[in-house]
């Protein structure tokens, strides 16, 4: 097995970290560690290596006591949460916050947040809330999945079931050299935890990740109201452009919790992903004969959908606006049509939207795909004008280049559609090596297209989603870390924070040593 | 059926290390409970988890690994009870390369082929080789319970009782108790216990611990010795020798035969629906019941065992939160006992709370050898519970009926 080894963990340190934890919370054996070794999908693990040790902290002293033992011996750490590390690319020691940290400390439903460490889980959480009259806003991951690691740290990728897309009031970290700091109110030592106007809010410095500049030990996850009222409004568009502006508009307004657009093949996918794999052999037969973005008869190409809680009369009033703009905007509302089209799409969004339980069942589609299947995407956030030029210009890249007619994708709207958030995937069936490893050709021609002179040019509003600082070793798209554009002085900046807060560079070895 | 390396790779794929495997599916219709034993003992570490088993596979299958005894922990602390399978999401779409049961009883082979097997594994299975039993005990002592000369039993019937090592050797009250309602019937049975028609151990201790080959050689000659005896239904009170015969000796051996296997529950609850058993005393008892993890979540036997109870006049059934396909294992089974007490104590001890709390006088199991690693944890405790076998409580309510 491959790796640096600058990353060994001394007898000594090993002797430490066991006397710190207990020998039940740690493991040096490396061979044993595999379960350790990348994030779930398969290309990564092939890139990745098994890490030289494990600790798993229970408490924010432990936190502390195992970043004191790596400073001192210099150990690299990754952190890792539910669903393994980020790319484990070299070794080091894995700090596994989710086996024990699991304590939800408070729930203040008139503050609207939960405190929690990083090990609760979304499906704990929603579960707690509940006699409390709340939910909160998770993605489409399983509900096994930490709230901690999903909404505060790969925030913009799981608010597909929420309300914002700030899930945190926020958060107490650790730094590297084993200091205690909150931020925001909490931070001047109330016990309230909200973002003040008085002080810098310093959250998001550590918010996208996990531990790249410190390990959070805690999170103020917001919360919301059940609503009286709980509805979903479906309208069929036939081409994106409306689609979009009907889905801008009703965020901007700030009468929906969510609202994304769904490209058919979306829908079909997911359809029957959560129907047992029923109606698959129909979608594929149908795209036998489809044009790009075209859809059988008696469907749409485009489905866009908003969930709507609150008072009885708020509802009413705003289901009747969104069903007013769809047909202005050349739409049409097909709720019932799509529950008799697309059970088990709809069993999902019944699941998510209306009844507030995470369905889990995302990965699900596993059972005919193989998991890796489609986990390869490419994601954008813009504007929505913009948006819609790029998303015509992807779509014909994709064709052109690649021969890929039947693209499927589906965009959000962030921050009450200030953000347009366009997600693309490229294959249907990619449960081989062949396949997948085409779909991580297509993924990295485009993120040279898009890094490209003449793509700035022309849209100089497209964000790439992969070039985030700090995720590279916990964050959903750890393995890009390379493609960040370290000239830019905002880079810089961040680089020298590391220094400050990272002295001996613990906690992101390899993104660091590439800038140097 | 041989089994590959490569074999286990779609698994290894699907794979996606959520974790519902080791602290519960949180989705819906499953309940969220803990749900691995061995992972639980060692502070939900996740080096110790089903999950763990197949990124274990994935670095073997990529060159990256290769086993050594540096797993020995890792493999043969499972207690094999398959509860990650049924808290699987992939398992809950009936997806058929999760198997994390068959995954490690294949790893433990590879193991024993190495060289790295457990020792005291491999001390019983020389045992089962001499002596027929994994108990150290010898094979001329395996009928002493009978409550009679065993010349009494006939050579051949249509109903043989497979007793098993454990009620043979150990809990020999679960033996006696079956051998006694079959006398009451008045049924044409049998024992397996004459020279060479005689009863050896089923090969499910050795099958469990990496040792195949040599089960597969008790395998054969059980299934010659049920032959002989000219069996239309086998009984076993032993819910491991239930699964392996009735199982695994047709689909990892290759081995036919033509008689029914049933457990002892099912043929009693058999013979209460035509009105063959019928009870004269009442039990007046509230019980909760154990599901043996080879008789529930491996066979898919859940209600029988519970009806059974139920149709026993005063027996008040509660449930245990983790109870049928999401039960909590004893802790016993998969060699662990033999190899890891302290770990078998530890689940037998956690499963020991969840009956005490449900407010029942006694726990009731179908297995002798769940009743073991139960038993001694009540003793640990202190508990004021007490512990039956299914068929103890059935011939208790039948006692001096006429």
């Amino acid at each position: 097995m491959k790796s640096n080894p600058k990353y060994e963990i001394s007898i000594t340190a090993q002797k430490e970290l066991t006397d710190l934890l207990g020998e039940k919370n740690v493991c040096f054996t490396r061979d044993l560690l595999s379960v350790y070794r990348a994030k779930p999908f398969g290309q990564m693990f092939r890139e990745a290596v098994n890490p030289h040790g494990m600790v798993q902290p229970e408490t924010v002293e432990d936190v502390q006591g195992i970043l004191k033992i790596a400073n001192k011996y210099e150990i690299p750490l990754i952190l890792a949460a539910t669903m393994g590390p980020g790319a484990c690319l070299e070794g080091g020691l894995i700090v596994d916050m989710y086996s024990r940290m699991r304590k939800i400390h408070k729930i203040d439903p008139e503050c609207g947040y939960a405190l929690v460490e990083p090990g609760v889980t979304c499906g704990q959480l929603l579960k707690a809330l509940r006699p409390h009259g709340c939910w909160v806003s998770f993605g489409s991951y399983p509900p096994i999945q930490s709230n901690l690691s999903t909404l505060v740290c790969c925030r913009a990728q799981t608010n597909a079931i929420g309300k914002e897309d700030d899930f945190c009031r926020g958060i107490e970290v650790v730094l590297p050299t084993g200091e205690i700091v909150k931020t925001g109110s909490a931070g001047l030592g109330y016990d309230m935890w909200a973002d003040t106007h008085g002080i810098p809010n310093l959250k998001w410095l550590w918010q996208p990740s996990m531990g790249t500049l410190g390990i959070i030990t805690k999170a103020a996850i917001r919360i919301h109201p059940l609503g009286e009222v709980q509805d979903i409004v479906i309208a069929g568009f036939n081409n994106f452009d409306n689609a979009i502006e009907w889905s801008h508009k009703i965020t901007r307004e700030v009468m929906v919790n969510t609202s994304m657009v769904w490209s058919y093949h979306w829908v079909q996918w997911e359809n029957y992903a959560h129907n047992n794999g029923k109606g698959f052999v129909k979608y594929i037969n149908d795209m036998l004969t489809l044009k790009p973005d075209e859809a059988p008869p008696g469907y749409y190409p485009m489905y866009a959908f908003a969930s709507i809680s609150g008072f009885k009369e708020q509802v009413e009033g705003n289901v009747k606006a969104c069903q007013r703009l769809a047909k202005e905007l050349g739409g049409e509302i097909v709720n019932e049509k799509f529950k008799e089209q697309n059970p088990g799409c709809w069993n999902k969004w019944e699941h998510s939207f209306l009844e507030h339980v995470n369905p889990g069942m995302a990965l699900e589609r596993s059972h005919i795909y193989g998991v890796e299947a489609g986990m390869e995407a490419f994601t954008v956030e813009t504007n929505v004008r913009d948006g819609k030029s790029f998303h015509h210009a992807i779509l014909r890249r994709l064709y052109e280049k690649h021969g890929l007619r039947h693209v499927r994708y589906y965009t959000r709207q962030l921050d009450h559609g200030r953000t347009s958030f366009q997600r693309y995937l490229f294959m249907h069936d990619a449960f081989d090596q062949e396949t997948l490893d085409r779909e991580i050709e297509v993924e990295e021609d485009l993120l040279k297209w898009t890094s490209t002179k003449e793509f700035k040019e022309q849209f100089p509003n497209i964000v790439p989603f992969a070039p985030v600082a700090h995720s590279s070793a916990v964050g959903e798209i750890g393995k890009k870390e390379e493609e960040i554009p370290v000239h830019y002085g905002l880079m810089e900046l961040d680089r020298r924070i590391q220094e400050v807060l990272d002295p001996n560079n613990i906690m992101d070895p390899v993104m660091r040593r590439k800038e140097e | 059926m041989k089994l590959k390396l490569e074999d286990f790779d779609k698994g290894t794929q699907e794979c996606i290390r959520c974790r519902n495997c080791t602290i519960g599916a949180q989705v819906p219709g499953v309940p969220a409970v803990e749900v691995c034993p061995f992972h639980k003992y060692h502070n939900n570490n996740r080096v110790y988890s089903a999950q763990s088993f197949w990124q274990t596979t994935k670095s073997l299958l990529l060159g990256d690994i290769s086993l050594s005894p540096l797993f020995t922990d890792l493999l043969f602390q499972c207690t094999t009870c398959g509860s990650c399978v049924e808290h699987c999401v992939f398992h809950l779409m009936q997806n058929p390369y999760v198997d994390s049961v068959k995954l490690v009883e294949y790893l433990r082979s590879e193991m024993v082929k190495k060289g790295f097997g457990v020792p005291i594994h491999l001390k019983f299975g020389e045992h089962i080789e001499k002596e027929h039993n994994p108990y150290m005990e010898l094979h001329q002592n395996r009928w002493d319970w009978l409550p009679f000369k065993k010349e009494k039993l006939p050579k051949t019937a249509e109903y043989v009782f497979f007793v098993g090592c454990t009620s043979s050797y150990r809990q020999k009250q679960i033996a006696k108790a079956t051998v006694n309602i079959l006398e009451k019937l008045g049924l044409d049975y049998t024992v397996m216990c004459r020279p060479g028609m005689d009863e050896w151990c089923c090969g499910s201790p050795l099958q469990r611990t990496g040792q195949e080959d040599k089960a597969k050689t008790v395998a054969e000659h059980n299934l010659e010795a049920i032959k002989k005896t000219g069996a239309k239904k086998v009984i076993t009170s032993c819910s491991g020798c239930y699964k392996m015969i009735s199982k695994d000796y047709k689909e990892l051996y290759d081995l036919d035969y033509d008689f029914e296997i049933v457990q002892s529950v099912q043929f009693l609850l058999d013979l209460v629906k035509k009105g063959e058993l019928e009870f004269a005393n009442p039990v007046n008892m509230k019980v909760t019941y154990h599901d043996p993890c080879h008789l529930g979540r491996h066979m898919g036997v859940f209600e029988a065992p519970r009806e059974l109870l139920k149709s026993i006049p005063g027996i008040e059934l509660v449930e245990m939160e983790r109870n049928r396909e999401y039960a909590w294992c004893c802790g016993a089974g998969g060699g662990v006992r033999a190899a890891y007490p302290d770990i078998t104590m530890f689940a037998s001890t956690n499963r020991i709370k969840e009956a005490e709390d449900t407010g029942a006088d006694a726990l009731v199991s179908a297995c002798p050898f769940c009743w073991r690693g139960l038993h001694d944890a009540i003793e640990e405790k202190g508990s004021k519970l007490e512990i039956f076998d299914v068929v103890e409580l059935v011939e208790k309510a039948m006692k001096n009926r006429s």
